[in-house]
């Protein structure tokens, strides 16, 4: 009874529940998206992006728009930055994305020193997964969707451009389309973290089911549903241990990820089999 | 030329082509035609045009000049239909958790689909039948970084065989290779060719080029000889190339 209590008791209030569902949405969006990102070696892209949205949303809480949609916008015209210096200003990518988005952030800084409510850049990096409105978690779903539909679209393109960007190309794959829609998805996770574990928190939840996935050495097309287990099932214990220990939620499910990490180096370590249903290389882990 | 031409048809022709890397000219104002079944090397030192011409006809790089796929004017510089492109193998990322038969599959990418399932069985019908015909049937299942270099070239050459391409180019297919492994690439090269194929390849083995190739053509940012492998070969190196192993 007392073990079930622990289960339930959490769930008599409306925000947490409210939290555990949000959480779950992103538990479920950032490693489809993070896995691209791992895999296309985009993760500082990502870091940055989260980083980057900051003068967005307080911009658009002056203007009275929707935060989201400022963060959006933000992370969008930092991957736009980004690609015309690449493509047309000799910079290197890693070096467009460290010059930029600490621009970005410390523009953010900026605005959030002169902005009257101080407090909401704690929220914004870390997450406010307690006091998410219904019509915040509605957005957050709606976003989700079209998220996990994109990548689920693109999915073989993702593959081939992954593998072999120009070959792509040359059978006729608009690899710029790939690329900007990889990115968009990107900027949607970002948006998506804002409202739940919060921008920074989302970069544990994208980027370290995709990693486990390569420790347990799992073929790619089953690699991104594990990683999906994987962050799912961070978010619901991040929000257990929140409530029951009284921490943050967006920490709490971050350092859920990296336990689950741990746990998967231990498998791999110890070679202990997965199941047959979990298909692995030929149980080569590598 | 070769003496063929008469008899087969023309299956690529290139006039006043010139090839441009950013704004450097890397290759200047040539003309070639190939026929059907020709197996054509692209020789010259590094930087001499070969990468670029082959970059150019599959629509990767800008040209200036005229491009004629059979009777088909392809001026317009971007993805060409009926074209196989196999890059250097060193460039592409053999770590991601793929099976040979994934890659195979990314051949048929173009089209794309809601769910990614529509066609599954096609697709790996189509891919399993061009690992067969690079004698990689039983690769399709294996891990690409358990993949030796010759096996993952013929995993590449399958990649580009399912989309059944008229013209087939190859950008160093035998760099890396050991002999036995460069020995099955060829193989499977002079088959194709057998069966109508163009090949063009990119090739610093000049030994290969002397006793496999029907043409190569010797470059240095245009055209500086054309012909038979053997003539070509006499004239840089006069009867005694065969000790010769690159020229670069």
């Amino acid at each position: 009874m007392m073990a079930l209590n622990w289960f339930i008791e959490p769930f008599q209030y409306e925000f947490m529940r409210n939290a555990l569902l949000i959480s779950v949405i992103a538990g479920v969006v950032a490693p489809i998206t993070g896995y691209w990102a791992v895999t296309r070696r985009m993760v500082y892209l990502t870091d940055a992006m989260s980083h980057s949205v900051l003068p967005g949303i307080i911009l658009a809480a002056m203007a009275g728009i929707s935060l989201m949609a400022g963060a959006l916008l933000t992370a969008l015209v930092l991957a736009l930055i980004v690609t015309v210096m690449v493509v047309y200003g000799q910079s290197t990518e890693d070096g467009a994305v460290g010059a930029v988005s600490q621009a970005f952030f410390a523009l953010g800084i900026i605005l959030s020193s002169r902005s009257s409510d101080s407090r909401s850049l704690t929220h914004i990096l870390f997450g406010n997964a307690l006091s998410a409105s219904i019509s915040e978690t509605l957005t957050i779903l709606a976003a989700g969707v079209v998220v996990v539909l994109i990548i689920s679209f693109l999915k073989e393109q993702l593959i081939a451009v992954s593998f072999d960007r120009n070959h792509a190309a040359a059978i006729g794959v608009n690899v710029l389309r790939v690329d900007a829609l990889l990115m968009l998805s990107l900027a949607g996770t970002t948006v998506i973290g804002l409202g739940s574990v919060g921008v920074l928190m989302t970069i544990s939840l994208s980027v370290v089911p995709a990693l486990a996935t390569r420790i347990l050495g799992l073929h790619m097309l089953k690699a991104r549903y594990m990683a999906v287990g994987i962050g799912v099932s961070a978010s619901i214990i991040g929000v257990f241990a929140s409530y029951h220990l009284g921490i943050p939620v967006g920490p709490s499910v971050a350092l859920s990820c990296t336990l689950l990490l741990g746990i998967s180096y231990f498998i791999r370590l110890f070679q202990i089999r997965l199941p047959k249903t979990v298909m692995t290389l030929d149980g080569v882990t590598s | 030329m070769t003496q063929n031409l008469l008899a087969k048809k023309v299956a690529l022709a290139l006039e006043d082509f010139s090839v441009y890397r950013g704004s450097y000219k890397a290759v200047s104002n040539a003309n070639m035609s190939f026929t059907d079944g020709e197996l054509v090397a692209l020789i010259g030192r590094n930087g001499a045009g070969k990468s670029s011409i082959l970059l150019a006809i599959s629509g990767l790089t800008r040209f200036t000049g005229k491009m004629f796929i059979g009777k088909r004017d392809c001026n317009h510089g971007h993805h060409q239909p009926g074209v196989g492109y196999v890059p250097q193998r060193a460039d592409l990322r053999w770590d991601l958790p793929l099976r040979a038969i994934d890659v195979v599959i990314t051949g048929m990418s173009k089209e794309i689909h809601l769910t990614g399932f529509r066609k599954k069985e096609l697709r790996r019908k189509l891919a399993l039948q061009a690992l067969a015909d690079v004698d990689a049937s039983h690769l399709a299942d294996r891990i690409l970084s358990s993949l030796s270099g010759g096996q993952a070239q013929r995993v590449l050459i399958a990649r580009s065989l399912v989309s059944k391409p008229e013209i087939l180019l190859l950008d160093e297919p035998l760099s890396g290779l050991d002999q036995p492994s460069a020995d099955k690439v060829m193989q499977v090269l002079r088959q194709r060719a057998q069966e109508g194929t163009l090949i063009i390849a990119a090739m610093h083995e000049l030994d290969v080029v002397n006793e496999a190739f029907t043409r190569a053509i010797l470059l240095a940012n245009n055209i500086v000889s054309d012909g038979k492998p053997t003539q070509i070969l006499s004239e840089l190196y006069g009867n005694n190339f065969a000790n010769v192993n690159s020229l670069s």
